[in-house]
């Protein structure tokens, strides 16, 4: 009777959110910003689907096929180095309701599981629209029963996996057998793995041949007979995502679904005492959500643990304003991982350094190297300003506080984008500034010296001023639109919202290349005026005392901006 | 059947709580009887929370046993969870239930039967017929907890167990959750609440456990605990409280 019970509440439950999500997302597309974002997404997805990326040159079945080999190291992954407690997380609202009911630890783990259906049902609605390439209803629809079947059955494993792997609080330990099994057949896959690496290495795939030579060795080399062995459950499992028409997948269904039967028997059965560990794990979950969405790595609650070695000073005397920039240092050195971007720059400074000399064709291997620094660094320019987000874009959520300091709004304005804009500088320069050394030492244009010396105008002098611009344009969203930037802790999800980032993404990008013209303009002016030398070197100056005046006139006019807002216009607030 | 006859709603015998080297509760006993209010005081991290979660099966005990109802938490969680309701300090709602289906859910997980009447009654009880087609994010801070507590209320808990149940609450929804509180003690519903109100705690509780890092330091009535020092005598609960939680050596049991 309990059990009943139980599974009708959670089917209720399941049914009545899903229906009341799309009733909340469809009843939003009443605000014009909400159907504009909502057409965006649409269009794009149609884009997507129907137009540049379908033809008959598009072949996913390869791509597909990799997964045979990829499983393994995503079982790989569950069973070597510590459990990942994480993966026992709830939402916190399934563990206030759910943890104290009377149902059973098996109606917990349904609970968990049906939760989690919702989220891969919806991905793997996009998969199929996006990378079908037939646009036959049949074989699309197999391909996602496919689809769903290795998604349920990752999932399920790494449950179980993490259930008989974790040490849980005051509870028995779990029976090694299974532990026992599971390592024996990763020996086997590693065995496996590295004779199909030696393989692959003889071939020299990775340098010179194709892509598809590659895959296509990856399956012959899938279809030997020990590997075959070897490797039974996931092909078993993959069979009929793999499958070349509806006939032979509905033939590898009866396989797969014994996969995950199997699967969910191992997860469902007799588990152990996990709700502390669990709850545990969903505040944990909570804590990194709540910091993405700070714009943060760390957690508050791992923030706060660790021990406080980054103190930098703030002067005693000085402008008020700069005790905004000194808090956004303070924030960002404390929330921010060094160590992290350090070791990124590392690796790519040994990756610039490296790629030309590596490359079969030296000349060739430089062409790529500056391709992918130029395509990368572009990227991260874009990027950053939306990862720092100590400024106003967080701020604005204590608006109260922002409106009763005793300071101009015009300097909060610049205060608050100043202290941003250095952060994302910084980051940018210590990521890129030894590549793009590298790149300017092996091909200097205009002579060594006058190469370096442009170089170091360019990072040093321009490119601030330029992310300066860019950042101010961030927080000029942010305080005229507040809408539609994410404040706070506040989110809102669904095709909409997805149209609103693209829509954002192309006015931010669209704005800064309306602000760049006269700074541009002006170094055009001064490179005609007076030649490449010294016309670049002062073109450079002058145009970035431009942007600076810009960015000024900005500060000044978001101020008054910044005084008009109502804390409770704000969608934090609401 | 009386009170006097049923079981205690609520027994800790020994509990023990280990995180590492730290003791979050150190071997408590306790005895909540039928339409007792018992209310749960101590400053930060004395250990409040972690006892109501253990009561409510969210943490395991490191050792001891819970009994609620007359059930062991351990060997029979389902049958001892149906007689209890735990009310968590933050009002964790469903993002997409409504006021109403966050009460049908909860009737359909505890299997109450005929509940749209009782779920009626109870939103109005509490100021929620309004809103009863609202979703969480339509309601304010208070609303939110006045939502748990109706989720709670639903099925007749014969344990009723609330983390600091007036956060966020008005004082005309304080008043109202007082009498909730005490109408369901004298309809027979034990009540363990913590709270950092001492002034509420007095108002409303029969008993007062005083705890601090995870031992429980008194237990008694006020007046029991005006009792334990002759200084105590006529001194309101926070008096005592400030007294007993500054002090090194704990004053004892005053139930002894």
């Amino acid at each position: 009777m309990a059990t009943r019970s139980a599974a009708g509440a959670l089917l209720y439950l399941a049914r009545r959110q899903a229906v009341n999500r799309w009733r909340q997302r469809l009843r939003r597309l009443r605000e014009p910003r909400y159907l504009l974002g909502g057409l965006a997404a649409i269009g794009y997805l149609g884009w997507i689907a129907w137009g540049a990326g379908s033809g008959p040159g598009r072949d996913t079945t390869r791509p597909v096929a990799l997964l045979v080999w990829t499983l393994p190291l995503v079982v790989a992954s569950t069973w070597i180095g510590r459990p990942n407690p994480l993966a026992l997380a709830f939402s916190p609202p399934e563990v206030a309701f759910l943890f104290a009911a009377p149902v059973t630890r098996r109606t917990l783990l349904h609970a968990r599981l049906l939760g989690q259906q919702a989220t891969s049902l919806g991905a793997i609605l996009v998969w199929i629209v996006l990378f079908d390439p037939a646009h036959d209803p049949a074989t699309a629809l197999v391909r996602a029963v496919g689809v769903w079947i290795v998604v349920t059955a990752i999932t399920l494993h790494r449950t179980g996996a993490t259930l008989a792997r974790i040490e849980l609080p005051d509870a028995p330990r779990a029976l090694p057998i299974t532990q026992f099994l599971a390592y024996t057949w990763l020996c086997a896959v590693a065995v496996v793995f590295v004779l199909a690496w030696r393989e692959l290495g003889r071939l020299q795939v990775f340098w010179a041949g194709p892509i598809v030579a590659f895959v296509g060795r990856l399956d012959a080399m899938a279809a030997e007979p020990a590997v075959r062995l070897v490797l039974a459950p996931i092909r078993w499992l993959t069979a009929p995502t793999l499958a070349a028409s509806p006939t032979e997948a509905l033939r590898a269904l009866p396989g797969a679904i014994g996969v995950l039967a199997a699967l969910y028997l191992w997860v469902v059965r007799d588990p152990r005492p996990f709700e502390e560990a669990a709850s545990d794990a969903t505040r944990r979950v909570a804590d990194r959500v709540a910091a993405a969405r700070r714009g943060s790595w760390r957690t508050a609650s791992a923030t706060a643990a660790r021990p406080i070695t980054t103190r930098i000073p703030l002067p005693r005397r000085g402008p008020a304003a700069l005790a905004f920039v000194w808090k956004t240092a303070v924030a960002t050195a404390r929330t921010q991982s060094i160590v992290t971007f350090v070791a990124i720059a590392t690796a790519l400074a040994a990756a610039a350094a490296l790629l030309p000399r590596l490359w079969p064709d030296p000349d060739e291997g430089a062409a790529l190297r500056t391709a992918l620094l130029a395509a990368f660094f572009v990227a991260s320019f874009l990027a950053l300003p939306s990862w720092f987000r100590q400024d106003l874009r967080a701020e604005l959520g204590h608006l109260v506080f922002l409106k009763t300091a005793p300071i101009p709004s015009r300097d909060i304005v610049a205060a608050q984008t100043a202290a941003a804009a250095v952060l994302s500088w910084l980051a940018l320069v210590t990521l890129f500034g030894v590549p793009i050394a590298l790149v300017v030492a092996d091909d200097p244009l205009l002579g060594f010296a006058t190469s370096f010396a442009l170089l170091a105008e360019v990072l040093l002098l321009a490119l601030p001023v330029l992310v300066l611009l860019h950042v101010t344009v961030h927080n000029a969203l942010a305080i005229l639109l507040p809408g539609w930037t994410r404040l706070g802790q506040g989110s809102v999800g669904g095709l909409q919202a997805m149209g609103q980032t693209y829509v954002t993404a192309a006015a931010i990008i669209a704005t800064l290349a309306v602000l760049l013209v006269l700074p541009g303009a002006t170094t055009a002016a001064c490179v005609g005026l007076l030649g490449a030398t010294p016309g670049i070197a002062v073109g450079i100056v002058a145009g970035t005392l431009v942007a600076l005046g810009e960015w000024w006139l900005a500060c000044r006019w978001l101020g008054r901006q910044l005084d008009r807002i109502e804390p409770e216009s704000l969608p934090s607030a609401r | 059947m009386t009170d006097a006859d049923r079981p205690p709603a609520l027994v800790l015998d020994g509990v023990t709580k280990r995180y590492g080297t730290v003791t979050a509760i150190d071997a408590l006993d306790l005895v909540v009887a039928p339409g007792e209010v018992l209310g749960l005081v101590g400053p930060n991290g004395a250990g409040k929370t972690t006892t109501l979660r253990a009561i409510a099966g969210i943490v395991r005990p490191s050792a001891g046993r819970i009994a609620l109802g007359g059930r062991d938490l351990a060997t029979d969680p389902v049958d001892a969870k149906r007689r209890l309701s735990f009310v968590p300090d933050e009002p964790h709602l469903f993002d997409y239930l409504t006021v109403r289906e966050h009460c049908r859910f909860v009737a359909r997980l505890y299997d109450v039967a005929d509940p749209e009447p009782r779920i009626d009654a109870l939103l109005a009880e509490l100021e929620l017929a309004d809103k009863r087609d609202a979703l969480p994010g339509e309601l304010s801070r208070g609303m939110k907890q006045k939502l748990a507590v109706a989720c709670a209320l639903l099925h007749d808990p014969t344990l009723l167990v609330l983390d600091e149940p007036l956060t966020g609450l008005d004082p005309l929804a304080i008043r109202r959750m007082k009498a909730i509180v005490r109408a369901r003690a004298a309809a027979g519903t034990a009540v363990v609440l913590s709270s950092h109100l001492l002034t509420l705690v007095e108002e409303l509780c029969d008993r007062v456990l005083l705890l601090r890092t995870g031992r429980p330091v008194a237990l008694g009535t006020i007046e029991e605990l005006g009792r334990l020092r002759p200084e105590f005598a006529g001194r309101s609960l926070e008096d005592v409280f400030i007294a007993l939680v500054g002090d090194p050596a704990p004053a004892g049991d005053a139930s002894r």
